[in-house]
């Protein structure tokens, strides 16, 4: 549904996008995961033609896009990162502005606006304005407009920044309706939980580049870490910290404020091991933390540093 | 058209604040109009009638044909024959301009010497033209007296001649008979009113589209970019009309028919419609949301001062007014200053008034280039 090949984007000396290729299949939440600069929004605003880019090609339902493209446009559905909304426009008036800039019947429009506003809940807050709705309210606002004239492919930019954990829920699970409804989605965040949680297929990206990409099952896999033990012990020794790493499966250690962080390949009675080996020790240790891996995991791998950073 | 829906909500939403704009404005101008009015300004000719007082110290008849021939034309005030009491008269102004016969003065008369003394503040225009009327009068006494006449005779002729009125009428050379219509005066400052209202009012309503999230949703939506600039002149243009509108009733009200009545009305409407234009241009061009007002201030009077709205522009200097030819309100003043003088229009003022109006409509259609090519580079750079 959407090919993008060999996108390159500069601002000046600074590589933007480095030969970033993708392709993302009809039906599908995909999910562009990286931290902040890592080019998302640039690879978003270059698929919407809002940026010109100094090389590669971007294909959506096979036609090259363009700025003019607008039957093309027609079937996309924006979601910006910032709530990008009138001030003073009503909640159905920014809802109806916006779903008229791709639906020109007027009753037709009309349909498609009550249910974006059941859609998103927003049917007490109709006739309110902007500021008078609370973060998540308004998020949930912003998304409406980018939905109301039920485009095929939905690209939302970061829709939970600075969202209260209920209201994320209620639009995480509102994502999943409509790919169900049949919208294929591109969702960029750097929020990997979320990505986790709703993402069919993830890309990585790191300096504009793709760094790896597959379903979050298919990534944890390219990665060492199976298991990461976490225990509050005290005063373990140099020795010590060298032994369990010595154990079977386990390759690398951390202790750093009384908290021992033991990484191990994907096996059994990980834990089991380095508790043993505590109490033969006769470390006191408290609380006890076994983790899969997680997205963050196979980002740190791959780039030595953490996604949050 | 769902474009054009957005700016008329949001005009709607203001319509208080862009009414209150135009009033404020508009009032400002008429405000100055009136102002300049009141002080008289306007008339071609007006008489005048100076303090004057006589000092007799000789007490002949030359002191009281001087006397009564000041009186005709001037007003007599009475002081004490005093230096200190003159110098103190003339300090508060409660004389301007003292005339002292001396002893032996109808003797100097005859021979041709200085008869009579003048004191006056120092560079007081007005007692220049009294001394000019005194050096006259006694100029014509001294004809009479070399023709053969007596004093009295003299003077009784001098005095006389005093009585002859002159009747001043202005050469209706501009087929106002010579008056500047009051609602000139008032198109004079619209500029004013159209630049400081169209620029609030046009940043009010165009700052909710200059979000870079609402235009890059603008922009990627399935809205052809000219659809989109369309939308937005059709805005320009709505507010324009109110500002246009609103300044033209008011005149129209304040000057019963004002330029609607004018033999030029065509020139006054179009000239006044440009002068919209160019300020709608401005107004998109610098509708920033921050620094709004202080930049409609700059912007509004800086092109009113140099432009000739608040100050005739044969004051400015040379290099400002140099300066001030490429500006649209100096063209727009130029126009109405043309309008006022003559009701009949030479084919030389009527080229006049074609350049400015061209002149005006490039500036206009620059800024709107401008802004437009603003536009497109946003939209590219995302």
């Amino acid at each position: 549904m959407v090919h993008i090949e060999n996108l390159v984007k500069r601002y000046g000396e600074l590589l933007a996008l480095d030969h970033l290729s993708l392709d993302i299949q009809e039906g599908e939440i995909f999910g562009l995961l990286g931290p902040n600069g890592s080019g998302k929004t640039t690879a978003i605003n270059c698929l919407l033609a809002l940026l010109k880019y100094d090389k590669g090609k971007i294909t959506i339902f096979g036609q090259e896009i363009q700025p003019d493209s607008y039957e093309l446009k027609r079937e996309i559905g924006v979601v910006p990162q910032q709530v990008a909304v009138f001030e003073q426009m009503n909640v159905y008036e920014n809802i109806d502005y916006f779903c008229g800039l791709y639906v020109w019947d007027k009753k037709e429009r009309r349909n498609l606006v009550e249910e974006a506003i059941q859609f998103a809940g927003l049917e007490d807050y109709r006739k309110m304005l902007p500021r008078k709705l609370s973060g998540g309210l308004l998020r949930r606002l912003n998304i409406a407009c980018g939905i109301a004239h039920k485009p095929k492919l939905i690209i939302m930019d970061e829709p939970t920044v600075a969202v209260d954990p209920q209201s994320r829920n209620r639009i995480l699970e509102g994502i999943k309706e409509m790919n169900r409804q049949g919208s294929t989605i591109i969702y960029t965040s750097h929020y990997m939980e979320e990505v986790e949680q709703i993402c069919s297929r993830i890309v990585i990206m790191d300096r504009g580049r793709s760094i790896a990409s597959g379903t979050a099952e298919e990534l944890k896999k390219l990665i060492r870490t199976g298991e990461t033990v976490r225990i509050e012990a005290v005063s373990l020794t140099e020795e010590q910290i060298h032994a369990i790493r010595e154990l079977p499966h386990v390759f690398r250690t951390d202790y750093e404020d009384l908290i021992l962080t033991v990484k191990c390949t994907s096996a059994n009675h990980n834990l089991i091991r380095v508790l043993n080996y505590l109490q033969q020790q006769g470390v006191s240790f408290g609380r006890v933390y076994s983790e899969l891996p997680t997205l963050n995991d196979v980002f740190l791998e791959i780039t030595g540093k953490e996604l949050r950073d | 058209m769902i474009v054009f829906k957005g700016y008329a909500v949001i005009i709607r939403r203001n319509i208080g604040v862009i009414l209150m704009y135009i009033v404020i404005f508009a009032a400002i101008a008429l405000g100055i109009q009136q102002a300049y009015l009141s002080t008289g300004a306007d008339k071609g000719f007006s008489s005048m009638k100076l303090k004057v007082a006589v000092i007799d110290r000789e007490g002949g008849l030359l002191a009281d044909m001087l006397r009564q021939r000041m009186a005709q034309d001037q007003k007599l005030v009475e002081i004490e024959d005093d230096d200190q009491v003159i110098q103190e008269e003339l300090y508060y102004s409660n004389v301007e301009y003292v005339m002292i016969i001396p002893e032996g003065a109808e003797e100097k008369l005859r021979r041709g010497e200085m008869a009579v003394q003048n004191i006056s503040v120092p560079g007081s225009i007005a007692s220049y033209y009294v001394e000019a009327q005194v050096n006259n009068l006694l100029n014509q006494l001294r004809v009479w007296l070399a023709s053969g006449f007596s004093m009295e005779e003299a003077c009784q002729r001098t005095l006389a001649l005093g009585e002859t009125q002159a009747e001043v009428t202005l050469k209706d050379v501009n087929g106002n008979a010579g008056i500047r219509e009051g609602y000139n005066y008032y198109f004079a400052y619209m500029p004013y009113a159209f630049l400081g209202s169209s620029i609030l009012a046009v940043g009010l309503i165009t700052m909710e589209f200059k979000k870079k999230g609402i235009r890059q949703r603008i922009q990627s939506s399935a809205v052809p970019f000219w659809k989109q600039n369309l939308a937005m002149a059709g805005a320009l243009l709505l507010i324009g009309g109110l500002v246009w509108g609103i300044c033209m009733i008011l005149q129209g009200i304040f000057y019963r028919g004002g330029a609607f009545g004018s033999p030029n009305a065509g020139i006054y409407l179009l000239n006044s419609i440009l002068c919209i234009l160019t300020a709608l241009s401005l107004g998109f061009l610098t509708g920033s949301p921050t620094a709004l007002n202080g930049m409609n201030n700059v912007i509004s009077l800086g092109l009113c001062f140099l432009g000739g709205v608040f100050v005739p522009l044969e004051m400015l200097g040379e290099g400002v007014q140099k300066a001030a030819y490429f500006l649209p309100t100096y063209w727009y003043s130029v126009i109405n200053g043309l309008l006022g003088d003559y009701a009949a229009l030479s084919a030389q003022m009527q080229s006049t008034i074609r350049k400015g109006f061209l002149i005006q409509l490039l500036f206009a259609a620059a800024c709107f280039g401008i802004t437009l090519m603003i536009r497109k580079k946003q939209a590219q750079e995302g």
